[in-house]
């Protein structure tokens, strides 16, 4: 019996091996081919122009992800050229905080670590919030907030620590209100958000729940709007909420709470009556900006690069690294250098990559001193 | 048993339990602390592996419905051939992938490596525009489906990791798609190719309790683990013929869209027409009738050399079938092993070996795939007016007919095997308790 049953184990254990992932390189040839096809079906359609595609199939968006128009490229230029230092940094820089600028800063810790092969830079998201508890705790040495610290926050964080808090912008983003690419919503108010989102309404006299309280010539009819977001940890909800809804709640009847900004956007890319709140650097073809205005007789005001740097846009905000330090001479060197390499042509150029935009150059953090001229920081504390 | 004996054999259990209890305190030490509170919530929340396990079988299981009404949506009364043929191809590799990784051996990881390919594709299909580019608007049930089964696996992947556990994931995910370009195409990515070593630590913490999953001793785990392996293989047999009329609609479309075949469609038509009007044209035109006779007969000859050349494509189109037919193969193993199983259990239990597996069903399947294209073929040949796109479904519903056909003949064969086996296992079984019993009566005569 013991025989039979250890066969039976040893064969079935046997079988588990062979049933794992092995590696499919028939299966991904087969998808190989096929992405040939699509691509190639791609072509054909973008170049007949087919009645039955979309208004969006043109891939010649000068917004979109990863598409420099001629005015990014000539602000990336106004950067200084990073000069890696000589003996450069070393250690692990810990950043937590923002979704949104997880993304970024990873990219940038990669090209940072190209540089500087002793160092490293761990990133983890999870919210403004939840990196700015982490600071306060240790838990990192940069929290990456996608919204402007208060005058509280900072006096809270100083007095836990004891040390002194530091703001550096990184780069600019902003808070969209995104729909699916065939919703044709020209515009929407201030007030008429307030309406959506807000369980009080404070700016409207009744909710606004269906398409059709919203536009009435909307073609999604009396469907109720389903409404994608983060939860109010997070930096875009914050400072969504603070310039829609100041001290009111967000409502729940068709609220739906996402994990990540990126599958707000893919919502409302999926869903033809979807309406969701995330950041500018999270735009797909499929999802559109709907221009935003402060107030009726005001301009509504479509997110781009040029509005966004200008501060026109409503829901403009800057990405900021957040950190502690006895005081400006006491940076670690690993901070300032990631910092400078930041605000370098190199960085900027990895941010504009993943669809943020840049900085104004004429205005760096005094922090980083002169970043025009090489080598021209105070000699760094050793972290 | 003699004391001298019995020493080393006390000593190695010592040592057994001794590196077991330093092993135990060497993995836990790695892991973060955790409060009581915590703890008690992770205990409230947790799931078994098994349960993993179905959820993730289910969720295979979901997808293919989710893709089986969008791609049905697509290329239903869809005229354009290519369109049904890319629908065709799409869901092919992404149903056979989903159902690749609902087999693979470790839970979490097939857990992961739904989120992965699931989440990706939404990048890839959902959110670029790139169904509706190729789809127009039939894409729009592709997309929707697609977002949900994310909606699912997100839903899934939250009974297992913490939250932070969750946003490490997304990041590792997005990360390797802007690394990767943005462009891949993602049905055969897997955790292992966007996690790295972050990954794998990723699944051992999970495993080891870091998560909301249930941890295992290892012991236990193991005979888990040999038991959710037979299951999975008959889990994987079951759906196979799933698959089966999916690959060969992915041949006859391959077939159609060749250049060849539309040149072939169109000699057809020339031919056909000619021959229509040959009796009057041959009476109006005298001499010229001998001409037009000489091009009728050329017509003929290179209608005949296309099909010549068609033949050795087909072939082709065969290799590209048992090339891309590794989940038969995977099938046609898991049952050999199982196979080998029983002839050593019958010997062990000293009766004769029994009857082995008969898996010609499974090799007919390829066969059957080649009697599908010659069967087209011939269709194709005697068709006329099939470039009309109106008519082309029409045309080609004997072929579907003759597809369906071989599917359910499929169905039964695999069905029959899988069956076999359960009723060989239960037979085993009862054998072994008869001759254990039957020694036990034959020790307890010899006794008295």
């Amino acid at each position: 019996m013991r025989v039979v049953l250890a066969t039976l184990l040893l064969v079935s254990l046997g079988m588990a091996q062979q049933a794992g992932p092995p590696k499919p390189t028939k299966q991904e040839r087969a998808a190989s081919r096929l992405q040939q096809d699509v691509r190639s079906a791609e072509t054909q359609t973008t170049n007949k122009a087919a009645p039955t595609a979309t208004p969006d199939a043109e891939p010649v968006d000068p917004n979109a992800v990863g598409t420099y128009s001629p005015e990014i490229s000539e602000a990336i230029k106004r950067f200084p050229p990073y000069i890696p230092l000589s003996p450069g940094p070393e250690g692990t820089l810990r950043i937590t905080g923002s979704n949104t600028m997880a993304q970024l800063l990873t990219a940038l810790g990669d090209a940072f670590k190209s540089i500087y092969p002793n160092t490293n830079v761990v990133v983890k998201q999870g919210g403004s919030e939840k990196g700015l508890e982490a600071l306060k705790t240790g838990q990192c040495d940069m929290a990456a907030f996608s919204v402007a610290l208060t005058a509280a926050e900072v006096a809270d964080l100083e007095s836990a620590t004891g040390l002194k808090v530091f703001q550096v912008p990184i780069a600019l983003g902003a808070i969209c209100v995104f729909v699916n690419a065939d919703n044709p919503l020209p515009s929407i108010t201030h007030d008429q958000l307030n309406g959506i989102f807000a369980i009080t309404h404070s700016r409207t006299k009744d909710p606004i729940l269906r398409w059709n309280d919203l536009d009435p010539k909307s073609p999604l009819g009396d469907k109720f709007m389903s409404l994608y977001m983060l939860s109010s940890s997070h930096g875009t909800m914050r400072g969504f909420m603070d310039w829609v809804m100041p001290g009111e709640n967000l409502q729940t009847i068709t609220r739906y709470e996402e994990p990540g900004p990126s599958s707000v956007v893919n919502a409302c890319c999926a869903y033809a009556e979807a309406m969701g709140i995330s950041g500018y650097a999270n735009r797909q073809p499929r999802a559109r900006m709907v221009p935003v205005s402060e107030g009726p007789g005001k301009p509504a005001i479509e997110p781009s690069f040029r509005t966004i740097r200008d501060g026109v846009y409503p829901m403009t905000r800057p990405l900021t690294l957040v950190f502690l330090a006895p005081s400006e001479a006491q940076v670690p060197s690993l901070d300032l250098e990631f910092l400078r390499f930041a605000w370098s042509e190199s960085g900027q150029d990895t941010f504009a990559t993943l669809g943020v935009v840049v900085p104004d150059i004429d205005h760096p953090p005094a922090l980083l001193g002169d970043i025009h001229r090489p080598h021209g920081l105070a000699a760094p504390a050793a972290k | 048993m003699s004391p001298s004996r019995r020493l080393p054999s006390t000593l190695c259990r010592l040592l057994a339990l001794c590196c077991a209890v330093a092993a135990l305190v060497g993995c836990s030490s790695g892991q973060r602390k955790q409060t009581m509170a915590e703890k008690a919530q992770l205990k409230d929340q947790s799931i078994t592996e098994q349960q993993l396990d179905l959820l993730s079988n289910a969720f295979a299981d979901r997808y293919y419905t989710l893709m089986l009404s969008a791609s049905e949506r697509v290329m239903r009364d869809n005229p354009d051939l290519q369109q049904r043929r890319l629908m065709n191809g799409l869901r092919l590799l992404s149903v056979s992938s989903m159902y690749d990784i609902a087999t693979s051996a470790d839970t979490v990881t097939q857990l992961v490596d739904q989120l992965v390919v699931v989440t990706l594709q939404n990048y890839f299909w959902v959110d670029s525009g790139r169904s509706q580019r190729i789809w127009g608007d039939r894409a729009q049930f592709l997309v929707q489906n697609l977002r949900r089964a994310r909606e699912d696996i997100w839903s899934i992947a939250g009974r297992v990791f913490t939250q932070d556990q969750l946003n490490e994931l997304d990041l590792l995910i997005s990360s390797w798609w802007y690394r990767a370009g943005g462009t891949e195409f993602v049905a055969y990515v897997r955790f292992t190719d966007v996690g790295a070593e972050r990954g794998a630590s990723l699944i051992s913490e999970v495993k080891g309790g870091g998560g909301l999953l249930e941890p295992l001793d290892r012991a236990t785990e193991q005979v888990a683990q040999a038991n959710m392996a037979l299951q999975r293989s008959f889990f994987w047999a079951k759906r196979l013929p799933l698959f089966a009329n999916w690959q060969v609609q992915a041949l006859t479309y391959d077939f159609l869209i060749m250049p060849e075949t539309q040149t072939l469609l169109g000699n057809v038509n020339r031919v056909a027409e000619t021959a229509g009007n040959l009796p009057s044209i041959l009476e109006s035109k005298g001499d010229m009738g001998k001409e037009l006779l000489t091009q009728y007969r050329d017509s003929i000859q290179a209608t005949s050399a296309l099909l010549d050349k068609v033949g050795p494509l087909m072939t082709t189109v065969q290799g590209v079938a048992q090339e891309s037919g590794t989940a038969v193969g995977r099938v046609n193993e898991s049952l050999r092993i199982v196979q080998a199983m029983q002839a050593e259990a019958a010997k062990a239990s000293g009766g004769a070996p029994s009857k082995p597996v008969d898996l010609q069903e499974y090799g007919a399947l390829l066969e059957n795939l080649h009697k599908n294209l010659v069967a087209a073929n011939a269709l194709l040949g005697t068709t006329q007016d099939l470039t009309d796109k109106k008519q082309l479904a029409e045309r080609l519903q004997p072929i579907e007919n003759l597809i369906q056909m071989r599917i359910r003949e499929v169905q039964g064969a695999t069905d029959a095997v899988v069956g076999g086996i359960i009723g060989r296992l239960a037979m085993l079984v009862g054998g072994v308790m008869a001759a254990l019993f039957i020694f036990y009566l034959w020790r307890r005569k010899q006794g008295t």
